[in-house]
């Protein structure tokens, strides 16, 4: 659905895109990783046809960015970072608007908005001014906006910035509601959580260049890190247990990490049951118990050398 | 398709100022309260009763029946009193008077009048006014009326004889009268040629000249609104969603135009409320010189806003050139009491444009024909402005 090959655009001496390729299948959601200023918002704009290439070619329904603008535009959905929302006018006005605008009239047109109302769960607020939404209204209100004409792919950027979990989480909902629907979604965001949570495969961006790309399982196989068992025992005898651990199957190492006990080992649930043998036998008890697990944060962490949120 | 995006964009911004109930108040309720109070401090003569009527001195040099029955049937007028004075004079006196402040107004009757209706001529009567009071302006429209009504009449009954009256003459000498009332504007002024002598009240200017400020003073606030479209991203979504950058354009110019011609319809009609307030005979001047300073407007609020990037500058910019175009454009007050030069910097200026063709339209009864230097600039201004909207509205928006 989604074909991009060394893209490129620089901006003055800076290089905000710089050779990146990746493709999205029909039906997927695809996630761009990256910190602010990394090219994301770039990259879908050049996709969205509302910036040119400096170089490198890239296609969205079969149709090229470069030469297919309009026809492109009409099949595609934009929801920007920002609350792109006229807040004096109400919910429906703001749909009905964008609505004509993509050519629905009449009783289409309404039958449209209200399934869009509906779907964000803002039907009962529909004839207020959006000024008086929350922020997690107007984010789903934001995104309605850019479904409505029902295109075949939707771009989202960064749409949580901003909100709180609960709303979060409604959002994340309503965006894996409308991909079961068919809808390819390229979604970008610098919330890790987000991209582990929702994405089917993840490319991480840094600097304009894409430094990884694959589904999320491959890419942490890729990095060759291994889970951790983190403990505490309610006696201290977790030197009698590093001695141990080290011997069991599957263990690389056990002991005192950063003043909390941790036996790394390649699958973390093995251990915690051969843990649970050592305890009953010994008739000991544990305080506390958590299983790492190698992360999308540890991923980034490995490929650019620093933190998603420095 | 094109045409259905431009309709939405227009219907946007109509639902965006309807949606601010105070934009109603600031569209319509501020201008006519200032054309009403700023109107009174211009002067009135409506108001004024007969006892304030400036005085018209009559120096009758020819002494004859028809001069009698022309002074005779200029009387009971509440605009002037007619004064007949002792002596003949001479039109040098008339004029020394008036021209010294002691007289207003003095309406000279040459000693050939008589004989010039009798053979045929034209009469030529001079009448002097001190053109610093508004009033003596007032009577010198009145006067030039009368004196035309009179000759029209006179020659009417004159052509049928006695008891009848003959239309056809009647109407000939309306369009083309025998006594001519040749006059002069003295005092500070002295112009001549003045519109402004042709306009007997203050509404007459504040009328259309606060119209066009307001109505362009809107549309320049809503350079902000522009910026916040490209600050908040629904310029974006916009672009998205229209067929192309031209249509944006087209929609954004259109959508302010049309609601400034709307606003501007009810103050003009407001204004016919309003004493003495009459746009001439010319409807065809008056809805070309609204709609072209409307779209003058439109498209510099949408130029202005291409060069503002925070809502800060948009403020800064609206406010400034509407109030350069106001002051310096004769809106404010008449351009025909301020300096040549400033005259001239006037006509620089789409509101000084505007507002002569209206002092031409109320003050002189000029339309299309003779106010077609200024209706051309307009054009022009409108052109240029269109294309440099266009061409920067593109480079931000491509």
């Amino acid at each position: 659905m989604i074909q991009v090959h060394e893209l490129g655009k620089r901006f003055g001496d800076v290089k905000a895109v710089d050779g990146v390729s990746f493709t999205v299948a029909a039906g997927e959601i695809f996630g761009l990783l990256g910190p602010n200023g990394a090219g994301k918002t770039t990259t879908i704009s050049i996709l969205a046809t509302l910036l040119p290439p400096d170089s490198g070619r890239a296609s969205v329904c079969g149709l090229d960015v470069t030469t297919d603008g309009e026809a492109i535009r009409r099949r595609i959905g934009v929801v920007p970072q920002e609350m792109a929302l006229y807040e004096e006018l109400t919910a429906e006005q703001n749909l009905d608007v964008f609505g004509r605008l993509y050519g629905l009239k009449g009783d289409q047109l309404k039958r449209r908005v209200a399934e869009l109302l509906e779907l964000s769960e803002l039907t009962e607020h529909a004839r207020r001014p959006v000024k008086g939404f929350s922020g997690g209204m107007k984010r789903r209100l934001n995104i309605m906006m850019g479904l409505v004409h029902a295109p075949d792919v939707l771009f989202l950027d960064e749409p949580t910035v901003g909100i709180d979990a609960q709303a979060r989480t409604r959002i994340l909902d309503l965006i894996r509601g409308m991909n079961e629907q068919g809808l390819t979604v390229l979604y970008t965001t610098h919330y890790l959580e987000e991209a582990e949570q929702l994405c089917d495969r993840i490319g991480v961006i840094d600097h304009g260049r894409l430094a990884a790309l694959g589904d999320k399982e491959q890419l942490i196989h890729e990095i060759g890190e291994s889970d951790a068992v983190r403990l505490l025992l309610a006696t201290d005898r977790h030197a009698d247990l590093a001695a141990d651990a080290a011997r069991w199957p599957g263990v690389s190492w056990a002991g005192f990490r950063r003043g909390k006990f941790e036996i790394q080992c390649d699958d973390g649930a093995p251990v915690v049951a051969r843990l649970q043998t050592w305890l009953t036998e010994d008739g000991l008890e544990l305080d506390q118990l958590e299983v790492i697990r190698p992360n999308l944060e540890s991923l980034y962490l490995k490929i650019t050398g620093r933190a998603l949120r420095e | 398709m094109t045409s259905a995006v431009i309709r939405t964009l227009v219907l946007l911004h109509v639902r965006k100022i309807l949606a601010e109930k105070s934009n109603l108040f600031w569209m319509f309720g501020m201008p006519i309260m200032f054309t009403v109070l700023m109107g009174m401090m211009f002067g009135t003569t409506s108001s004024s009763g007969p006892s304030e009527a400036p005085e018209v001195t009559v120096y009758d040099a020819s002494r004859s029946a028809a001069s009698g029955d022309l002074i005779a049937s200029l009387g009971g007028r509440e605009q002037y009193r007619i004064v007949v004075a002792d002596t003949v004079g001479s039109e040098d006196l008339a004029r020394q008077l008036v021209d010294d402040g002691r007289r207003t107004a003095a309406l000279w009757i040459p000693a050939a009048f008589d004989d010039s209706l009798t053979a045929g001529r034209p009469a030529p009567l001079r009448f002097f006014f001190d053109s610093d009071r508004a009033s003596a302006q007032t009577s010198r429209t009145a006067l030039a009326e009368a004196v035309r009504r009179l000759d029209a009449i006179q020659g009417g009954r004159h052509a049928a004889g006695a008891g009848e009256f003959d239309q056809a003459v009647f109407d000939s000498l309306w369009a083309e009268p025998r006594v001519v009332l040749a006059a002069t504007t003295l005092g500070r002024q002295q112009q001549e040629e003045s519109a402004l002598a042709g306009m007997s009240s203050g509404f007459q200017h504040t009328g259309p000249s606060y119209t066009l400020m307001f109505v362009m003073m809107f549309m320049l606030m809503s350079v902000r609104d522009i910026v916040l479209e490209r600050r908040a991203g629904t310029l974006t979504r916009l672009r998205l969603g229209a067929a192309s950058s031209t249509t944006l354009a087209a929609g954004l110019f259109l959508g302010p135009l049309l609601v400034g011609l709307a606003q501007a319809a009810v103050l003009l009609g407001f204004n016919t409320l309003l004493p003495s307030m009459d746009y001439g005979d010319s409807v065809a001047t008056l809805i070309v010189v609204m709609v072209l300073f409307t779209g003058v407007s439109s498209a510099l609020a949408l130029v202005a806003a291409t060069f503002c990037r925070t809502t800060g500058q948009a403020d800064g910019m609206g406010m400034t050139v509407s109030m350069l175009m106001a002051s310096l454009g004769g809106l404010w007050w008449p351009l025909e009491i301020v300096p040549g030069f400033m005259k001239q910097l006037a006509l620089m200026l789409p509101s000084g444009r505007a507002i002569t063709v209206f002092h031409n339209m109320i003050g002189r009864g000029w339309g299309l024909t003779e106010n077609a230097p200024h209706l051309l600039w307009l054009v022009g201004a409108l052109l240029i402005l269109m294309v440099l909207a266009r061409v920067r509205l593109r480079r931000l928006i491509a």
